[in-house]
Formats: structure tokens, sequence, C-alpha cells
């Protein structure tokens, strides 16, 4: 087995990933694919937790996570379907209607 | 910007390094087991201690798909009529939706010749840059100037389509000729 | 005076005193009720004379109870004991400390010792004459008609503040009475106030009197200070605490009397500006503005007597045995300031054609005289030991006694000539309008101009009243006489005590050589302007036609002139009574002395004094104010009457004696007249234009900072307010970009904090 502390570590690394394409990408669907990679490396972490301490919760979270993901993918895609609709374009940048 | 934008990178770096480090520290793997785990295990607990969690989760990821699939039923709607019959929903609704009452371009010759002015200048004062073709906003503007402003934006556009004999997209001295002759009142139905 | 001044142990002030004081006060808005009630009515108008009818018999009860007093008083030779009226402040409350009930009470009570009776008497007296002679000078008037009440009211209020100031038994009340004087008399001056020279007199006499007032509350402050020790729960200031010995002789041990006589000299300063003395004068003349019964009673017989009855009052502090010897620089500057005043008010009056206005600078020369007076008995008090020595003690008596004396005599010459003058003012203003009247009948001239110019109080439009108005021309006389110092009348007397005593003193402290020269040189001064007045406008032929039309006609006017003009003339019997006074009590050698005693006595003392210094010295000031000061205005002023007119045969001497003088002796003064110092003097040695400038500057001065204080600081503090919230409420806006990114990266940072902020809890 994989030591899971180099899977923590990954799981680290993929979350600060994630993150800095969330503040750096324009367009918006690569914004909801950082949000998922997020996700993702929340999920390896409780899955490396689990299989270290022997605890089935872990996994269970996991479970959990990923059924919430998807929920928030769904509704996330359709949010952005609206805003192509409104704004015909899905860059962040220039839809900015609420600049004050 | 760029310094907000490398104090963000450098910040993300330093976190990066904060959570390695937190992982890092011996006392949270401690305690590790001996026995692994399996599937039947997480089955076992899945359907056992957590079937209510689970129950309520599928709730909740039935309300969101529902939802969803609401907010983009549109869409939805035009991707099941493609595929049932080939139809262009999209474009069948903007040529339903059209504005135009068929009498407009007679209308917009009348309003020249009224004007007294010949074709020339008339067509000088409607290409307001002075560009020596007439786009679509102008054209546009020219035919609220005679009084025909219930035309939306596309049946403009078509409109102009239509009289663009070249494909240029944009309207010259001749193509207006044209529009005289064809739907002057002395022009009538003449070709 | 006695030897030890500690009140308490006299007689009992009987309690009708109060009637005194109170009568007048409870008349003044008796009256003003009454005249804006009845204001217009005929009954009210001619019975009652608007009000001067209710007043007459206020005053004469006051009088009345007045001399019941000064006779019960008249011999006795220590202060009236302590009297309480009333307690005007009482409460008490239980100290937190000691858990012992705390008293503090003030009260209210009469005090009456010998400047009290002699300031009564002055007082109420006077007040009553002036009463009377307003109503014949007021109500006759018709420029007055429907505001008489008013008049009246304001009047008695005045007389009530004037009788309680000098009753009363505390520096705290007399300050509350003074007060109330300097109100009324601000009312009174500007009774005409629809002129705006009245208003701005009225102003004007209130606000220098005002910066007196300051002096004399922060003198005030500082002596209750001192004596708050010596009075704990109760009046620091009243005369029973400060006139007493021992209080004195604790202050002196404390080594505070410097601080003492710094609160002293800070009255004084009150007392200037209260009698209009260098330099807080400058209100006096212009007071001129009111009625002439205002000038009478205010700034000749009661008011500006106020200061020198602060000063008097003074007088057992200056004679404690504790102080003597450290109040001789207050002393000096008493002196000094009432020399200087005597001399330049005397010179000013030199130019004046206003006959009111050479009465003002004149009365302030007399109490400049006062004031030096007082500073030469004051040092005398302080410097010899006149408590165990009978020579010296007889001296300072004396001293104190001529200057009070001379109070006396000019309030009475002083009303006296007011209300003659007022007399002749009021003749030419009747005898104007029949003037005109007979004009328009007779000529239909178009002489209205000369109507509105003519000035009826100027001396330049008078001449050869002598034959016209006989009354008011023996009342003058004899005023001016009391006033120049004229043998065996009036003021002679004081006013010899006075240079004397100034000399006397100045032998001893050189000091006082200013103020004797000055004072001697005044007398001379005094005898020339006061003889000036007289000649100009009794004497000589008549310079207008309006002159030539006098005649004295309005009741009530010379009854008052008629009882003053005796006062005057039999001056020597006060005086008499004066030094029978003064020397028989400590059983000196004179013992009882009768009153033909007394008589010889003075007479000794003026004429053929044994020192042959003081000798010579008053034979130059008799021969200064007697021959050099009239002989000089005959000669410029003299003249015989209108031919025809004939002077009553007590004043025929002396209008011949003018023409005569006046026929030889003329000399032309044009070069003088014209001169710079005689525009200087016109000018009023121009004291009030730097004033004027002076407090224009100090006013504009805190105007403007206080402009830029409340533009800078008030307007800026608001303004800085408004701003800082804008600018915050930009910066914070700015957060809001709109931008997607931006949230999410603040939705970030937000859960960062919170997760760290757990981390660290956890």
């Amino acid at each position: 087995m994989i030591d899971p502390l180099y899977v923590s570590g990954l799981s680290a690394m993929l979350f600060v990933m994630g993150l800095w394409g969330a503040f750096t990408r324009k367009n918006a669907i690569i914004v909801l694919m950082c949000f998922e990679l997020m996700l993702n490396a929340a999920n390896l972490q409780f899955a490396a937790a689990a299989v270290h301490h022997g605890d089935v919760t872990g996994w269970i979270y996991t479970v959990f996570a990923i059924a919430i993901a998807a929920a928030e993918v769904a509704i996330g895609l359709a949010i952005l379907l609206s805003m192509y609709n409104q704004h015909a374009t899905i860059s962040l940048d220039e839809v900015e209607l609420l600049k004050h | 910007m760029r310094l907000t934008s490398i104090t963000t990178r450098l910040g993300l770096l330093a976190l990066l390094f904060v959570l390695l480090g937190v992982l890092a520290d011996e006392g949270l793997w401690e305690g590790a087991s001996s026995t692994g785990l399996d599937t039947p295990m997480l089955a076992d607990a899945m359907f056992g201690a957590w079937s209510l969690p689970l129950a309520l989760l599928g709730v909740l990821l039935a309300v969101a798909m529902i939802g969803a699939a609401y907010l983009v039923r549109d869409e939805r709607f035009e991707n099941l009529v493609w595929q049932e019959s080939g139809l262009n929903v999209a474009a069948i609704k903007a040529m339903g939706a059209s504005t135009m009452e068929g009498d407009e371009l007679t209308r917009f010759a009348a309003y020249l010749n009224q004007s007294g002015q010949d074709v020339a200048s008339f067509f000088a004062t409607i290409d307001l840059d002075a560009s020596g073709t007439i786009d679509v906003v102008e054209f546009e503007a020219a035919l609220r100037r005679a009084g025909i402003d219930h035309l939306a934006f596309r049946d403009v556009d078509a409109l102009l389509r239509s009289l663009d004999v070249n494909g240029t997209g944009q309207l010259d001295l001749p193509e207006l000729h044209n529009l005289m002759l064809r739907y002057g009142a002395d022009g009538g139905e003449e070709e | 005076m006695s030897a030890e001044t500690v009140s308490g142990t006299g007689l009992e002030v009987p309690s009708f005193a109060l009637l005194i004081i109170l009568l007048p006060m409870l008349a003044f808005p008796v009256i003003l009720l009454l005249g804006r009630l009845f204001n217009g009515k005929e009954w009210w108008r001619g019975t009652l004379k608007e009000g001067g009818l209710i007043a007459l018999p206020v005053m004469a009860a006051s009088l009345i109870a007045s001399l019941a007093i000064i006779r019960r008083f008249l011999g006795e030779t220590s202060a009236s004991a302590t009297s309480t009226v009333m307690h005007w402040v009482n409460f008490a409350w239980q100290d937190a400390a000691t858990g012992e009930i705390q008293l503090f009470s003030m009260n209210f009570g009469f005090y009456v010792d010998h400047t009290t009776v002699m300031l009564l008497f002055v007082a109420s007296f006077l007040c009553l004459l002036i009463n009377i002679f307003s109503i014949g000078y007021m109500n006759t008037d018709p420029v007055n008609d429907n505001r008489n009440h008013r008049f009246y009211a304001e009047f008695v209020l005045f007389c009530s503040g004037m009788l309680g100031m000098v009753l009363s038994d505390s520096f705290l009340w007399l300050f509350i009475f003074w007060e109330l004087m300097g109100l009324c008399s601000y009312l009174l001056i500007g009774f005409y106030y629809e002129r705006p020279s009245a208003a701005y007199a009225a102003k004007k006499a209130f606000l220098t009197t005002r910066v007196g007032d300051v002096f004399l509350v922060i003198g005030l402050a500082m002596l209750w200070n001192l004596f708050q020790p010596h009075a704990v729960g109760g009046d620091a200031l009243a005369y029973s605490v400060v006139f007493d010995g021992a209080n004195l002789q604790a202050i002196a041990d404390a080594g505070k009397s410097g601080a003492l006589q710094l609160a002293l000299g800070f009255m004084f300063i009150g007392a200037v500006g209260k009698s209009a003395q260098f330099p807080l004068h400058v209100w006096l003349p212009d007071a001129m503005e009111g009625p002439t019964p205002v000038s009478a009673l205010i700034h000749a017989a009661t008011m500006v007597n106020a200061g020198l009855y602060l000063v008097a009052r003074m007088f057992p502090i200056f004679g404690a045995e504790a102080m003597h010897g450290a109040f001789t620089d207050l002393a000096f500057l008493i002196a000094l300031v009432g020399g200087i005043t005597a001399c330049m008010a005397a010179l000013i009056a030199f130019v004046q054609m206003d006959l009111k206005k050479v009465l003002a600078y004149s009365t302030m020369s007399q109490l400049a005289y006062i004031f030096t007076g007082l500073g030469a008995a004051l040092w005398l008090a302080n410097s010899l030991d006149w408590h165990h020595d009978d020579a010296a003690h007889t001296i300072v008596v004396v001293a104190f006694g001529a200057a009070l004396f001379h109070l006396f005599n000019h309030a009475m010459a002083k009303g006296m000539l007011f209300m003659a003058s007022g007399s002749v003012i009021h003749e030419m203003h009747h005898a104007h309008h029949d003037v005109h009247h007979h004009h328009d009948h007779d000529e239909h001239h178009d002489d209205h101009h000369d109507e509105d110019h003519f000035d009826a109080q100027s001396m330049a439009n008078m001449g050869g009243l002598a034959s016209k108005l006989p009354i008011t021309a023996t009342a003058m006389l004899v005023g001016s006489a009391s006033i120049i110092g004229l043998p065996l009348i009036g003021g002679f007397w004081s006013k010899e005590g006075i240079i004397a005593n100034t000399w006397r003193v100045a032998l001893e402290d050189p000091r006082f050589f200013l103020p004797a020269i000055l004072v001697l040189v005044t007398a001379g001064m005094t005898g020339f302007y006061m003889s000036r007045m007289w000649f100009m406008t009794f004497a000589g032929k008549p310079k207008s036609e309006v002159a030539a039309h006098v005649h004295e006609q309005t009741p009530w006017i010379p009854v008052p002139l008629l009882v003053l003009i005796p006062m005057s003339l039999s001056a020597i019997v006060f005086a008499s009574l004066e030094a029978t006074h003064y020397l028989g009590d400590t059983g000196s050698h004179l013992g009882e002395m009768g009153l033909l005693d007394g008589f010889l006595y003075e007479m000794e003392h003026a004429f053929a004094n044994h020192d042959p210094f003081f000798l010579v010295l008053t034979y130059i000031a008799i021969g200064l104010s007697l021959v050099v000061g009239p002989m000089a205005a005959m000669a410029l002023y003299g003249g015989q009457l209108a031919d025809g007119e004939v002077a009553k045969p007590w004043l025929k001497p002396f209008v011949s004696l003018s023409a005569r003088v006046n026929k030889r002796h003329r000399f032309d003064n044009a070069a003088l007249a014209e001169g710079s110092l005689a525009t200087a003097l016109q000018e009023r040695l121009y004291f009030d234009a730097w004033y004027d400038a002076a407090c224009e500057k100090l006013v504009a001065g805190f105007s403007n900072l206080a402009a830029v204080f409340d533009r800078r600081v008030v307007d800026g503090a608001i303004k800085g307010i408004e701003s800082g919230s804008q600018s915050t409420s930009r910066q914070v806006r700015s957060l809001t970009t709109g931008s997607a990114r931006d949230y999410i990266m603040m939705a970030a940072l937000g859960t960062l904090l919170i997760a760290l902020v757990l981390w660290g809890v956890a």
C-alpha cells in the first residue's frame, strides 16, 4: 500500500492547484472544474485517513462528498447556461453588472 | 493588479507549505491500524449505520437534479426537438418572431420620394460616418427617421440582407437605387 | 470715628430703617404698573403727575425715617450693633466626615456709623428735593408726556439702591446695590432712547463702569478669600468680619497684608469707574444726555458718591493697628488718581460751551478732590499712631472728616447747580417756543431751520439772565461759590482742609507732592471755569433773542433751589457740628465741645493756623481760588446787563464788578482759544477717541478669532467627519468589483481565516 502520508501530500497539492485555478481562470467552466479538483482533493484526504486508521467512516464521508459534488456541478452548469443566455459570454471578467 | 496576482500566487505557495507541514505532523498519523479496509465493510456501514443519511442524500441529489433540469429546460426542449425531427428550433423561433409587416420598404421609398431629394444626396444623409456604405445601424436609424420603428433588430438585419445584392453586408448607392426602383411609387412594379 | 471701630458695641439699628430701602423699591413696580394701566388719562397726568406724586410721599417717608436714624446716631462714636434683618441664604448640611451639622447663612442687616449718617442724609435729602424738581421739570415739557411714569419708577428704584448701599452691613450687599444703581443709571441716561446719542451714552456709561466693576468683583473675591477662615459658615464680607481688629491682626501675622492691599486696590478701581475718575472718566460728560434731574441725582449728588462711599468704607481697615504702615502705596495711588483727574477735568472745563458739560467736568474735578482728601486721610490713618497719640488722632479724624464734609458740600452745591441749570435750560426752551410762536404769527418767516439747531443748553446763546431768572441766578451763584471755595461759604471749609492735609502728608511722604501741587493749582482753575460759567450765562448782554425773552415761570422748580441755597450758605454750621463730633469723643483736651466752640475752632483752623506753613498755604489757596481765577473769568466774560435790566440787589455787585474788570482788563484770548491746547481739550484730550479705537480693535480681533475658530475648527470638524466617512465608504465600496473571481478569492480567504481561528482555538 501507498503510504497514506504521501496521499495526504498529494491531496494538499491538488487542493492548492484547484485553489489557484479558481482564483486565476477566466473561463467559468474551468473554474467549475477547479472546484471539482478541490473537492476531489478533500476526498483523497478522507480516503487516506480512513485507510490509515482503519475507520470506515472516512470512506462514508467520501461517498457523501462525491454525491454532493455531483449535485453541485449540476446546479453550477445550469447557472453557467443562464449566464450565457443573458450575457452571451462565459468569461467571468466580462460579467460585472454588480460592479460598484 | 500585478502586485495582487504575485501576492496571491505567493500566498498560495505558502498555503501549500503550511498544509504540508500540518499534514506531516507525526501526531496525526498515530494509531495505524493493522486490519485493512474492504468493500464489504463499506457496504455494511453504508446500509447499516448510515442508511438514513444516505437516503437523505439521495433525496438531496434528486432535488438538485430536478432543479438543474428545470433551469435548462429550454435548451433541453431544443435538443429534444432536434433529436426527434431534425428541426432547428432556435432558428424557427427566430423566424416566427418576425416583427415585419411587409410594407416597410414601400413606406421607406415613399418617404424618400416625399423628401424631394435625389437618391445620391439622400444616400449621403443616411450614411452618417460618410463611409460610402450604409451599415445596419445607419439603416435602422434611417428607418426610424422614416417613421418605421416597430422592427426588431434582426428583422432590420434581414431587410438589409435582402437588399444587399452583392453580399457585402452593407448597402451601397446602386443598391439604394435598386430599392427606389423596386419599391418607389412611380417605380412600381418595374423590375 | 473711634479709636477701635469694633462694631457690635453700639446701639441697635431700629427696624423701621428697612422702610427707607423698601418703600422706594416697592414704589418701583407700583408706579410702573399704574403708569402702564392709566397712561394718557387726564387724572393720571394732572393729579398724580404721572407717578411723580406717588414717588414724592415715598421719598418724603424715606427722608423722615433717615432723619430719625440720624438723630439716634448723631452723637454716637462707635458704629451700630450688628443688626440683622433677614437671613437670605440659609442652609445646613451634615458633614460626611465628622458627622456634625454644618451651617451656612448669609444675612442682610444694617450698619450705621458716621460715614453712613453723612451719606444717608445727603442721599435721602437730595432724592426728595430732586423729586420735587423733576415734577416741575419733566411734567411741563411736552416731549416727556406719557412716559414720565418710566422716569419716576426708575428714579425711585435708583434711590432705593443708593439708600440700600449706604445702610447695608456687608460689602456683598454694597456690591448688589452698586449694580442696581448701575442698571438704573443706564436706564435713566438712555431715557430718551429714540436719540442715538442718548442710547450710545447709556451704553458707554454702563460699559465703562462695568470695567471698574470687574476689578471690584476681583477685589471682593480676594477679600472673601482672605477673610473666609475667620467667617466660616457665614458672610466673609460682612463689616463685622472685615473690620474686626483680631481678624486683621491674624491676616497681618500671616503676611497677607500685601494681598489685602491688592484687594482693596482692585476695589478702588471699581470706585474709579463709578465715580468717573481717570482713566475711566469718559462716560460722565456723555451722561448729560439724560434729563437734567437725572444728571442732578445720579451724577452730582448720589451715584458717583457711591465710589467715594466705598473708599470711605475702607477707612477702618486702613486705620487698624494691625495694618500700620502697610497701605501707604494704595493711599498714594488714591490721592494721585484724584489729583490727576482734578487737574485734567478742570482744564477740559475751560473750553466747554454746554452748560451741563461744564458742570459734569466740575463734578469730576470735585470728586477728585474728595479722592485726594481720602487718600491723604487714609495715608495718615495708616501711618500715624493714632490709636495712642491724641494729637495724631485729631489729625486723622479731622482729615477724614474734611474729605467727607467736602462730599456733603459738593453734593448740596452740585445738586443745586444742576437743578439751577435745568431751570435755565427749561426757561430757554420755553422762551424759544414763545419767540418762534411770535415769529410765525407776525412775520410768517420760514425759520424752521433755526428751531432745529437752536441749542438751549449752549452758553453761547445765553447772557444777561441775572435780571430775568433771579432765583436761579442766586442759586447758581451760591453753588459756584461753594464749589470755588469762597471763604465762609460751603466748600471753603472742606476744600481748605483737603488741600492742607494733602500738603501735610506731602511733607512726610514726598510722593504726595504731585497730588498736592495739582490740587492747589486746580483750586485756581476751579475759580476760573466756574466764574466763566456764571458770567457767560448771567452777566453781560443777551447773546440771542431767545435769551432776551426768558423769564422764570415754572412752578415747583424754584422750591428745591430755595431750600438748598441756605444749606450751602450755612455750611459753617455743619462744619461746626462736624468739629464737635470729631473732636468731642475720646477725651482729648477739647472734651465736650459746644457748637460755638466748634465754630471758633473751625475759624481759627482756617484763618489763623498756628503752623506758619499751613497759614501761608491757606492764603495761597484762597488767593488762587478767590482772586486769580474769577478775575480772569471776569476779564474775559464779564459785562453789564442790557439797558433797562436790573438785577436783584444781592446779584448787582457781582455783575457790576465783572463789568468793571471786563472794561479795564480785557485781554484777547483768541490765540489761546484757537490754539492746539484748546483743540485737544475740546476733544477731551483724545481719551474717547483712543478708547473707541482700542475697543474696536479688541472687539474686532476677538470677533475675527471667533470667526476663524468657527470656520476652521467647528466647520472643519463637521467637514472632516463628512469627508472621512465618504472616503471610507468609497474604499469599502471598491471591494465590490462585480468580478466573480474576486468574490471567489474573498470567500476562500474568509474560510481560511475561520479555519485558522478554529485551529488556534483547538
